[in-house]
């Protein structure tokens, strides 16, 4: 995850997507179905990346399917594959999602997804949409202020220090995020994710297949996805109700009655630092304003009660199409015990969560090490 | 030539396409009443009574067809703002501005737009539009909201 001048579109899934295969010991044709996600072609435009990526990834003459759900598209793609596997019509699937934002210009791409009717005449673009969210935020929560989402833009930077696949990797201070440069407010620099380029890629295999594969599988134990509005305004975006559903949806699914209790580590899409806060608020970490304290306690850090973003998140990289499915693998991997510097250790069961479409779209999924 | 000798080479393009939008009847209406009278329609649901401005044919609460139209602010509180202090290439206005969610009066949701980032308006706020001299039905007709005078202050 940076910037990838050296390879073009499809040779950088390839390299995801071989990766992936290498990983559980298989080659292209002990795949049964290939799904690929990515976020809006005007990212890279480039259109269709359907018609051509299959065969880079060694998936010419087999099912491929492309799911767009906006900044979501990652963990849907993902969840898109689990259902391939869990209704039974397929046995061995492979996920891949991805983006390359330095072929185009991520907000203007991102400002032209809005309805042509109604805001796109506005460029709205991502930071100016969640520096709406983060003042209704704000001012819903007094006891919440800049400083709780300049805490969480430190500890995720941190963490991006133990990850090598992270995009930034640099520590930073609450000073250094408070005097950073306004964007849109309230959102500063270093509240921001990076534009990036990267793919992800999961093999996903029936119950046997998986045990035979690996030693010890990340089990998806828990899904969950929700949609609302399209038109901004019309969803509470300081406690947007398709994270509230869709994380009810995941937990009933995975048998999580306490969030901050039952799960050992948690993946959020963060790509804002305000967004850290709300989300841990509609994922039921914490109650509807707790996000600041909770930040605050050092429960989210890497030795806290459930360590958040242990990557360095979103704020450390940001491939669009790819994003969500980062957040996938990443508590895949917790749960496996395989995330090197950055694992959690003893993590038995981790979420991943995404937001995307303009706050419409909200997929949770949690992992096990067993079923 | 050698052939082995790695290349990067970038091809370059700037795509533009004319595009006609149908804006549908009930939009149509909505944007026809802005240019033509300055005035701001609302769709209201015959279901739930949900009054929603942008309006729509559908009540995205209930999903029954919502085709009635009623006049909705002009005036309207301010739900949320952000600010822009340096406008980039290509910013909807080249002056420091906000980003406003408003709550027209009458209105049961909130409406994107824009306001001065001069300190006169914040959450809370009542603002009332300020209408372009000359409109061609886009809700751009609106230049931005600015807050509204206390005689004003209360909606229509």
């Amino acid at each position: 995850m940076s910037r990838r001048d050296d390879v073009n579109v499809a040779e950088m899934v390839r390299e995801a997507a071989l990766c992936a295969m290498n990983d559980a010991g298989i080659g292209p044709s002990q795949i049964d179905a290939v799904v690929i996600g990515s976020a809006p072609e005007i990212f890279e435009g480039v259109n269709s990346p359907e018609n051509w990526v299959g065969p880079a990834v060694g998936a010419g003459g087999k099912p491929v399917m492309r799911i767009h759900t906006g900044g979501t598209v990652g963990a849907s793609t993902g969840v898109a594959a689990f259902y391939h596997v869990a209704g039974g019509v397929f046995d061995t699937v492979l996920a891949v999602s991805y983006e390359k934002l330095s072929d185009g210009v991520a907000q203007y791409g991102l400002s032209a997804c809005y309805d042509p009717l109604w805001d796109r005449d506005f460029a709205c673009g991502a930071p100016a949409l969640v520096g709406l969210q983060s003042n209704l935020y704000l001012s819903r929560y007094p006891g919440v202020n800049e400083e709780h989402a300049a805490m969480v833009a430190v500890k995720n930077r941190r963490n991006a220090l133990n990850n090598p696949h992270a995009q930034l990797r640099r520590e930073v201070t609450v000073r250094d995020v408070l005097d950073s440069a306004p964007i849109a407010t309230p959102i500063k620099l270093l509240d921001c994710c990076p534009t990036s380029d990267g793919a992800a890629a999961m093999v996903i295999a029936e119950d046997r297949t998986a045990r035979r594969l690996c030693p010890r599988p990340a089990w998806f134990a828990g899904v969950g996805t929700c949609s609302e509005s399209p038109y901004v305004p019309h969803v509470d975006m300081a406690y947007p109700e398709s994270c509230v559903r869709a994380a009810q949806q995941a937990y009933q699914m995975a048998w999580v009655y306490e969030p901050l209790r039952d799960l050992d580590v948690a993946e959020v899409y963060e790509a804002f630092s305000f967004q850290e806060l709300i989300w841990s608020e509609t994922l039921g970490l914490c109650s509807p304003g707790g996000g600041g304290r909770l930040v605050e306690s050092g429960a989210t850090a890497m030795d806290g009660e459930l360590p958040v973003n242990p990557s360095g998140g979103v704020l450390s990289a940001n491939p669009i199409g790819a994003t969500a499915m980062i957040r996938q693998v990443e508590a895949a991997m917790q749960v496996m015990g395989r995330a090197g510097d950055r694992q959690v250790p003893g993590a038995r069961k981790a979420l991943a969560h995404a937001w995307g479409g303009a706050i419409q779209f909200s997929v949770v999924t949690i992992f096990a090490d067993e079923v | 030539m050698d052939l082995k000798e790695p290349r990067l080479v970038f091809l370059e393009a700037n795509n533009s396409c004319p595009y006609r939008w149908s804006t549908g009847e009930i939009v149509g209406s909505f944007l026809t009443a802005l240019r033509d009278h300055g005035k701001l329609l609302a769709s209201k649901c015959p279901a739930c009574y949900r009054v929603a401005c942008p309006p729509a044919s559908y009540c995205e609460e209930c999903g029954a067809a919502a085709t009635e139209l009623v006049e909705v602010g002009p005036t309207g509180v301010v739900v949320s703002s952000a600010g822009v202090e340096e406008p980039w290439a290509g910013a909807p206005l080249d002056v420091p501005f906000c980003y406003v969610l408003i709550r027209l009066a009458g209105a049961d949701t909130s409406l994107l737009h824009l306001a001065p980032n001069d300190g006169s308006v914040h959450p809370g706020s009542t603002v009332r539009p300020e209408l372009r001299p000359e409109r061609n039905g886009s809700i751009t007709d609106i230049k931005w909201f600015v807050a509204a005078g206390e005689v004003e202050r209360g909606g229509p």
